[in-house]
């Protein structure tokens, strides 16, 4: 080291606080030999993993995995043309050192399961220190690089990004970019948007899968701060409750994609156990602007007898909706005439537009307009009530003027 | 006949009216010029043409067609026309042509202010809304085009990213929030084919240093991508545009400067104050003509805009200006300056352009491309400091079709002096060069460790334009230091969960302080002010006026940030007192010039402000003092420092100079003398020797001439006994001292002229006592920026070389003793010493010259 450099550098001030991070790298490497797991060298350093077998008669919450084996089935998801088969699967799940994606963040520890000829397999790698990285992110690639589609939840804008930006970062070539993402937060959002208002990981694995985590469990958004303490303190208490919690996310991905596969496949005991599964795929088709499929899906939905009927009613207006927009307004009146047996004051004012644009026949649609206004003292939304009273009044004066011409 | 010509017969009757004429030293009139006009070349696409033609464009500047041409054709240029030629055309133009082809070709635009940033945006839509293509379309490429700075909120900060292909920000926003964040910017950065350095001349200094290591990483990560944009800038007239963008981009670039926009007929007037008392060499004040001439300008119905030097000198003419129009309405006068709130400025800027605001003072805020217009009338009051500053002030008169003043009046410092008798010196020299040091080793540390976190660094892997050996070096520095780490023949950052970037670029001091208006129990954001100014702008019981409103400082709160202002209507203002001290850390170089030994080295100047005065605004009495307790300002930097050899000191005794004088000592001198000498008991109160034979003399310790009254001088306290021999050495330490005061007053006023630099940017001390320099009678010169810009290493180089210019001009200036244009002003310290200095001159020109003294 030139000292003339040295010196200028230490006038200047321009550096401080850097014993400390010097020093827990030599604390840490002695206490984490207590981690159980395996230590291997690739050519680009060392690193660290810990390694799991979930036999086939495992077990996980209401999903035994006994039926995920031989892994050849061939798995879907909803409204995606191209199907996979599980063997092709790897399930991810990262922990990292910061909450959103901006540049620094890294995965300190990865984790990732497949499914061998007669076994799950998982592999959590850990970050002794975080100068591991380069040689974890090598074996991840190697890894990777065994199966065609990664499995995660929320991975497409969280976990994704943050290991490209570290493959990219360290210059480590990879393929994994152009692997087929399936993020099943956009399956659980698409499917049980209507059924539970929570659709973190957590509240999906304990309404879906009836799983429930141990005390070991420590919540994902504290993992930064404790792998942050970690570093300092060379302590593995808490780290050990996080690979608890990444193994369960890396297990509850496999055993949710069995759910939304089997949903795909239109298992009947979902839709009965989920009665608004029907209703949320209809949702999905409509948003595709797939008519035909929507329609049906709305059918399905209303054939439910336990649909409760604030649904049934939502049903009928949107079937109507899209009867309305491609132009079969007989059968829309139809859904309209349900949906006002509901109590829906929409579709009532709608009734009466057809009446009045369409079929001129504006008795009628004053009659509509008046029914309108009596199931109007019904409703309890004030805020709404006042809009659309203000509407129908306005609709009901220009009928009466057109009336008298 | 209509208003324009009036004003134009105004101005034809104001320059030729007998009070006015007389302080006119010159007159530079330019001709009315046609402009250049060229064909909106074939390659532009049609639609884009006609978009042009819409909004009334419908032939390009000959300056704006070259540029074009050579952005088209993959080269780096830099546009250097004039104000309001139609700069950003030039570069707007080809990203446009890109966007209506349909092309994949991003742009990335960086302005020096966020403001500038969104007058460009506002550009860029209005030719996109006047585009014949349908409304789907104009959506469509609008969301591509966006300002993406530190006020874009959070939740469009991703379809941003994910839709841009036209990105206006500023340095500060890609060094802090687009370059750590690479990887989300991949679809950008993959196609980045132009990138914009609009108003590139304020990348000087410190910041500019900094902006080119900002670019330095910007490349790093263009690498990945395998891109090499091409980089248009424009710039005010600069003295060396080719050489420092060579610095700051590390590119050549092809300069585009001869400006073919049309511009009516202009003249400059070089104003001098009129003499108040020629013997002290004292003139009228500039800001008070500057407030004369707007008056009479207001009442003919002519808009003006006055520059002045600092934010506080704005405040106060605006504050006088509307005490004199008190009782009339129709005029409305504002000011403009930093640290007014972004949308205060859009309003005054706009309000100034529609003509709302009669009067605008500013200080050189408004020299940027904010565009208000050309104007009918600019006033300089004071020489701005740079010919480059002054070319761009004076630019902000001008029509492209009707006639415009500029006048600069000039102050009583000898750069203003200098000036206005020389008016050439603006226009046969060229502008100063902006000077920048990337390599600054403070600045080029902080950077290529942000680089090493936004991407490893490969072994040979060059950072700039340094080469291999010399970034190794700084990257081993940084393993060391516990930063880095290597591994497989690539540089690491440590731990990047642990990384805070939080340098800024355009400070070195720290923090910026909310203005906070708490009148009335209010809690209202009414600026901003950095650090460092804040210390003795803003400090604890301060009066400061803001929109020419007077606020009291009630509490001045590093913890949070804030400064607590009260509206107040005191009459008086504040000063600030500031004690500052100075310590040589390292001599590096030395050499002598025959007799003269010339220094340079590093320094470290504390600055402190020790308490502030209380001055009444109309008497500018004294009416109270206060001690403060506020934190130090440390500035390491370089400097330069001489003393005057004994060779020298001898020679003035020799020459018995001291006798030179001669003195009225008054009717009853003698009376006095002999009190004296018996007050003394005929003992030399310096050496104790008693009178022999001889007569003690009697010496002033301050001299006559600083006097009013003869009786003043001759008080008691003022007169002491010595030996003729302790006299002479008494006389010859006040004349070198007298001397040495207006040397260094010189160097510190006249020098800026020779090294290119502004007078804020070096600093000179007067060493006398031997207190820094470890040499009685020492001078010593600073550069006032942290970790210096090679100001002082240029003077210390060329020393020799503006000896004889000095000494011309205090042998040409017309005063008696001294005054403020030439030595400085008679006062204590520097006891007026035109003679001295001379000599003291003419000795030193001689000593190094290898004359015998």
């Amino acid at each position: 080291m030139d000292t003339e450099y040295k010196k200028k550098l230490e006038s200047l001030g321009v550096y401080f606080g850097s014993k400390e991070l010097i020093q827990f790298k030599s604390i840490n490497r002695k206490k984490t030999k207590n981690l159980s797991g395996t230590r291997n060298v690739n050519s680009l350093g060392e690193y660290f993993y810990a390694e799991h077998q979930y036999p086939s008669n495992y077990i996980h919450g209401s999903i035994p995995f006994d039926q995920f084996f031989p892994p050849y089935s061939v798995y879907s998801t909803p409204e995606s043309e191209s199907s996979f088969e599980l063997k092709q699967c790897i399930f991810l799940d990262t922990e990292t050192t910061g909450l959103s994606t901006s540049g620094g963040s890294f995965a300190f520890m990865v984790g990732i399961g497949w499914f061998e000829e007669n076994h799950f397999a998982l592999r959590q790698y850990f970050l002794i220190s975080p100068d591991q990285e380069e040689a974890m992110l090598l074996d991840l690639e190697n890894q990777l690089a065994m199966h065609q589609n990664i499995v995660t939840y929320n991975g497409i804008s969280f976990d994704i990004p943050i290991l490209k930006s570290r493959f990219k970062y360290h210059r480590i070539p990879t393929t994994f970019v152009n692997k087929k993402q399936i993020d099943l937060l956009k399956y659980a959002r698409m499917l049980f948007r209507y059924q539970f208002d929570n659709r973190s990981l957590k509240n999906i694995e304990s309404k879906v899968l009836n799983f429930t985590r141990t005390e070991e469990e420590i919540p994902g958004y504290m993992a930064p701060v404790i792998y942050q303490d970690y570093l300092k303190t060379g302590e593995i208490q808490e780290i050990i409750g996080v690979f608890y919690h990444n193994e369960m996310d890396v297990i509850s991905l496999a055993a949710l994609l069995k759910i939304i596969n089997e949903i795909s496949h239109e298992a009947d005991s979902h839709f009965s156990t989920y009665e608004t599964l029907h209703y949320s795929l209809a949702r999905q088709f409509e948003r595709n602007r797939e008519y035909s499929k929507a329609i049906d899906y709305y059918s399905k939905a209303l054939n439910q007898p336990k649909l409760p009927d604030s649904l049934r009613c939502t049903c009928y207006l949107c079937m109507a909706s899209i009867y309305k927009k491609t132009n079969q307004i007989e059968k829309a009146m139809i859904f309209w005439e349900y949906a006002s047996e509901l109590g829906s004051i929409e579709s009532l004012i709608e009734i009466a537009k057809i009446f009045e644009h369409k079929i001129r026949n504006y008795e009628l649609a004053l009659d509509y307009c008046k029914k309108a206004i009596l199931f109007l003292e019904n409703d309890v939304n004030s805020m709404k009530r006042a809009v659309l009273e203000n509407q129908i009044d306005y609709r009901i004066e220009r009928l009466k003027a057109k009336g008298r011409l | 006949m209509s208003k324009d010509s009036q004003i134009n017969s105004f101005f034809d009757k104001w320059v030729h009216s007998e009070n006015i004429s007389e302080n006119i030293t010159h007159i530079q009139t330019k001709n009315i010029f046609y402009g250049d006009f060229r064909e909106i070349p074939a390659f532009i696409n049609s639609e884009l043409i006609i978009s042009l033609q819409k909004i009334g464009i419908n032939s390009l500047y000959s300056h704006q067609l070259q540029a074009i041409k050579l952005i088209i054709s993959g080269k780096n240029a830099v546009l250097t026309t004039g104000p309001s030629s139609g700069k950003s055309l030039a570069y707007t133009l080809p990203i446009l042509n890109a966007l209506y082809q349909n092309e994949k070709s991003n742009a990335l635009l960086l302005f020096p202010t966020k403001a500038l940033a969104y007058d460009q945006l506002i550009h860029f839509k209005e030719y996109i809304d006047n585009s014949r293509n349908n409304n789907l379309w104009k959506k469509d490429v609008s969301k591509k085009i966006s300002v993406y700075d530190g006020d874009t909120p959070k939740e469009f900060r991703s379809s941003i990213r994910k839709n841009a292909q036209v990105i206006l920000t500023n340095p500060d926003m890609l060094h802090v929030g687009i370059l750590p964040n690479h990887f989300l910017w991949e679809n950008f950065f993959e196609n980045l084919k132009f990138i914009v350095l609009d108003e590139a001349h304020i990348y000087h200094g410190i910041f500019g240093s900094h902006v080119a290591n900002v670019i330095r990483r910007l490349k790093r990560i263009l690498s990945l991508y395998n891109q090499k944009p091409v980089y248009i800038c424009t710039s005010a007239t600069i003295g060396n545009p080719i050489e420092f963008l060579r610095k700051l981009v590390e590119e050549e670039f092809e300069l585009v400067s001869e400006d073919g926009s049309p511009q009516g007929r202009k003249q400059i007037v070089f104003y001098n104050p009129p003499l108040l008392n020629e013997e002290l060499g004292i003139r009228k004040n500039s800001n008070q003509e500057a407030l004369k001439i707007v008056n009479e300008f207001l009442e003919n119905g002519v808009q003006s805009l006055v520059f002045q030097g600092t934010r506080k000198e704005v405040e106060k003419s605006l504050k006088k200006l509307k005490e004199q129009n008190e009782n009339t309405k129709e005029y409305f006068s504002a000011a403009y300056r930093s640290g007014y709130l972004a949308n205060d400025r859009r309003k005054l800027e706009e309000d100034f352009r529609s003509g709302k605001i009669n009067v605008l003072f500013s200080t050189n805020a408004l020299e940027l491309g904010v565009d208000i217009g050309g104007l009918k009338c600019v006033i300089l009051s004071g020489y701005p400091g740079s010919i480059s500053s002054t070319l761009q002030q004076i630019g902000r008169a001008g029509r492209k079709q009707s006639e415009a003043l500029a006048i600069l009046i000039a102050g009583i410092d000898p750069i203003d002096q200098y000036i206005i008798k020389r008016p050439e010196y603006l226009f046969i020299n060229n502008p100063e060069k902006a000077i920048i040091n990337p390599d600054n080793l403070n600045i080029l540390l902080e950077h290529l460790k942000i680089s090493l976190y936004e991407l490893s660094i490969l072994e040979g892997e060059k950072f700039g334009n340094l080469d291999w050996e010399q970034t190794k070096v700084y990257l081993e520095l940084l393993i060391e230091n516990g930063f880095a780490r290597k591994s497989n023949n690539k540089y690491l950052i440590f731990d990047s969960s642990k990384f805070l970037n939080g340098i800024s670029l355009r400070n070195l001091t720290g923090n910026t302080l909310k203005l906070v208006d708490i009148t009335n129990d209010n809690h209202r954001i009414i600026g901003e002010i950095d650090y460092a100014s804040s210390l003795w702008m803003v400090h604890p019981n301060a009066i400061y006026l803001h929109l020419g409103v007077q606020y009291v400082v009630k509490n001045l709160n590093f913890a949070t940030n804030e400064v607590l202002l009260e509206e107040s209507n005191v009459d008086y203002f504040t000063e600030p007192k500031i004690e500052k001290t100075y310590e040589i850390i390292e001599q590096i170089k030395s050499k002598s010039i025959n007799n003269l030994d010339l220094f340079f080295g590093k320094i470290k100047v504390t600055q402190t402000v020790i308490g502030y005065k209380e001055i009444l605004w109309d008497s500018h009495q004294k009416i109270s003092e206060d001690v403060l307790e506020l934190p130090e300002i440390i500035l390491d930097t370089e400097a330069f420092w001489f003393y005057i050899p004994d060779s020298i000191k001898n020679e003035l005794i020799n020459e018995k100079f001291v006798l030179n004088y001669k003195n009225d000592y008054g009717p009853e001198w003698n009376k006095y003398k002999n009190l004296i000498r018996k007050r003394d008991n005929y003992t030399c109160q310096h050496c104790g020797i008693q009178e022999n034979n001889t007569v003690h003399h009697i010496h002033h310790k301050k001299p006559i001439k600083l006097f009013e009254s003869i009786e003043e001088a001759n008080h008691p306290s003022n007169l002491v006994t010595l030996c003729a021999k302790c006299h002479r050495l008494a006389e010859i330490q006040v004349k070198v001292r007298s001397g040495m005061a207006g040397l260094s007053y010189l160097l510190k006023t006249l020098s800026p002229i020779f090294i290119l630099c502004g007078p804020e940017d070096i600093d000179v001390i007067l060493d006398s006592k031997n207190e820094i320099t470890g040499f009685e009678n020492s001078i010593l010169i600073y550069d006032n920026i942290s970790y210096g810009l090679g100001l002082s290493w240029e003077l210390y180089n060329n020393f020799t070389m503006i000896l004889p210019e000095m000494l011309m001009h205090v042998k040409e200036c017309g005063c008696h003793y001294g005054c403020p244009s030439c030595v400085g002003p008679v006062s204590d310290e520097g006891y007026g010493g035109k003679e001295e200095t001379i000599r003291l001159l003419e000795l030193i020109m001689d000593s190094i010259n290898g004359y015998r003294i």
